[in-house]
């Protein structure tokens, strides 16, 4: 499965990589911000996006909203990585399209199961 | 304010002077049809109009933006909630007030209800900074230690090779220390929700069985850890409350955790589900320690470990059955203890039987904090 994560702190890009790739089961594309995000998505097929919510520039809510005007990204689920977790703001992430919300910080041992089954749901 | 008074002509009049001399609002409106009878200066500034100017189109169900029934509603339960203040905003203005409304008076005129206005404009105003800063430090704190614990289980996970079992140690202590840093953040997270009256309650008709279950499956790695065994005993299955799932699941993961934290090695913590006078009664029961009586009126204290000598060891941050007291009440329900020292602690939660008033619940969100 490839996964388009777009996150700005360099060792969480790292870790999570490292996470989904060991499991044998992702394949990880990483931007570090959401303007880098998009140009590597027009020429990218991922099944799942991966965004951060705060990051400098575009935030992850405004990057999904580019992401969705590409074609063949319209359709593709999006999962929030996010440390913000109070749950008037976790409300507010899953209304502007994303299927679910995985709150930092995450187990890297779990973390592919986890959207495993946010995707089942 | 003497003089003031001396020059009126009569005591209505020289109660009229001294409240146009007030400089929060006030306003009194007519018991049955809600209109204003009366308001001060300082209540024309905010709504805009002048005495002379009539006050015939307002009645409270404007002020308030609400229609007729939703006012009568709400006075009536003003009523039964010893006049708690209500929340308005004058957004174009942007001005918020509490609202102080006294039940009908008897005046000249007839029945009224006086309605005191503050002015809460700078408390809101700080109010909204302080979550603010409470959301962004949650963040800021949170972003380094998703690094710190995630790089430390992937070494543990064995992604970066084996490791000699000293350096695996080293590292599980970090690990766990960061686990507590990530409940101390949890937990002045829920603290400032429940101080601000902003802690969210999503009830539903909740059967508590099935929570338990879920709670047990949750700490059944913490209990192993400490070598002790979770049983459910006595289980009645057939018992609901309206209750918030998750904050149930939360109160239970704590009580359960400080069972097993304070249990003995190869000890037993149990569960039990029964029916108790009017209520639903999860019991926690413990055969560890026990509380000392002299630190039993502590225990729902903030900040507050009783019976630990070693913080880092207990891995507790003293928030937790304060949390737990405030999620328990705020449901309707109540929590106690029974403890004997050298025996162990039981912990009762009581959770009302009947559907607990929708409304007694989601009236918070009116009403100001």
């Amino acid at each position: 499965m490839i996964v388009l994560h777009i996150e700005d702190d360099m060792d969480i890009r790292e870790i999570a990589k490292m996470a989904l790739e060991m499991t044998g089961e992702f394949t990880v594309l990483q931007a570090d911000c959401g303007e880098a995000g998009l140009v590597i998505a027009k020429d990218a097929s991922p099944e799942v996006l991966l965004l951060d919510v705060m990051m400098p520039g575009m935030t992850g809510p405004e990057a999904l909203v580019k992401l969705r005007e590409m074609d063949h990204l319209a359709n593709v689920p999006a999962i929030y990585m996010t440390a913000r977790v109070q749950a008037h703001e976790i409300e507010s992430f899953k209304k502007t399209g994303a299927i679910g919300v995985i709150v930092k910080p995450f187990d890297p041992v779990t973390l592919g199961q986890e959207i495993l089954d946010i995707l089942q749901e | 304010m003497n003089d003031l008074i001396s020059r009126q002509s009569t005591p209505k009049h020289a109660a009229w002077a001294i409240l146009d001399r007030i400089s929060d609002p006030v306003v009194t409106f007519d018991a049955a049809t809600f209109r204003v009878c009366y308001f001060n200066q300082a209540a024309e500034k905010i709504a805009e109009i002048s005495r002379e100017s009539g006050n015939e189109l307002l009645d409270l169900p404007a002020w308030l933006g609400q229609n007729f029934d939703e006012t009568e509603t709400l006075l009536g339960k003003r009523a039964k909630a010893a006049e708690k203040p209500v929340r308005l905003d004058i957004a174009h203005l942007d001005l918020h007030f509490e609202v102080c409304l006294k039940m009908p008076t008897e005046l000249e005129t007839g029945a009224q209800i006086v309605g005191v206005f503050r002015d809460i404009t700078q408390r809101a105003e700080s109010d909204r900074l302080k979550q603010e800063l409470v959301s962004t430090v949650s963040h800021e704190l949170r972003s380094p230690l998703t690094a710190i614990k995630g790089a430390m289980g992937l070494v543990l996970a064995g992604s970066a090779g084996a490791i000699p079992d000293r350096v695996r140690g080293m590292i599980e202590i970090a690990q766990r220390n960061a686990d507590r840093l990530i409940l101390i953040i949890n937990d002045i997270l829920d603290l400032d929700k429940i101080s601000d009256g902003a802690m969210l309650f999503d009830n539903v008709d909740t059967n508590l069985s099935a929570e338990i279950g879920t709670a047990v499956e949750l700490v059944a790695g913490y209990s192993e850890r400490f070598s002790v065994k979770v049983e459910i005993g006595a289980l009645d299955t057939d018992l609901v409350s309206y209750v918030d799932p998750n904050r149930l699941v939360q109160v239970l993961v704590n009580l359960l955790s400080n069972a097993i934290k304070f249990s003995y090695a190869s000890g037993t913590v149990t569960v039990n589900l029964t029916r108790h006078e009017d209520f639903n009664r999860i019991t926690v029961v413990d055969a560890g320690e026990g509380i000392p009586e002299s630190e039993q009126k502590l225990l729902f204290e903030r900040f507050v470990q009783v019976g630990v000598k070693n913080r880092a060891a207990a891995g507790g941050t003293g928030l937790g059955l304060s949390i737990v007291k405030a999620i328990v009440e705020k449901q309707g329900g109540r929590i106690s203890f029974e403890s004997t020292l050298g025996l162990g602690t039981k912990f009762h939660v009581d959770l009302p039987v009947l559907a607990y008033a929708r409304n007694d619940i989601q009236i918070t969100g009116s009403e100001t904090k």
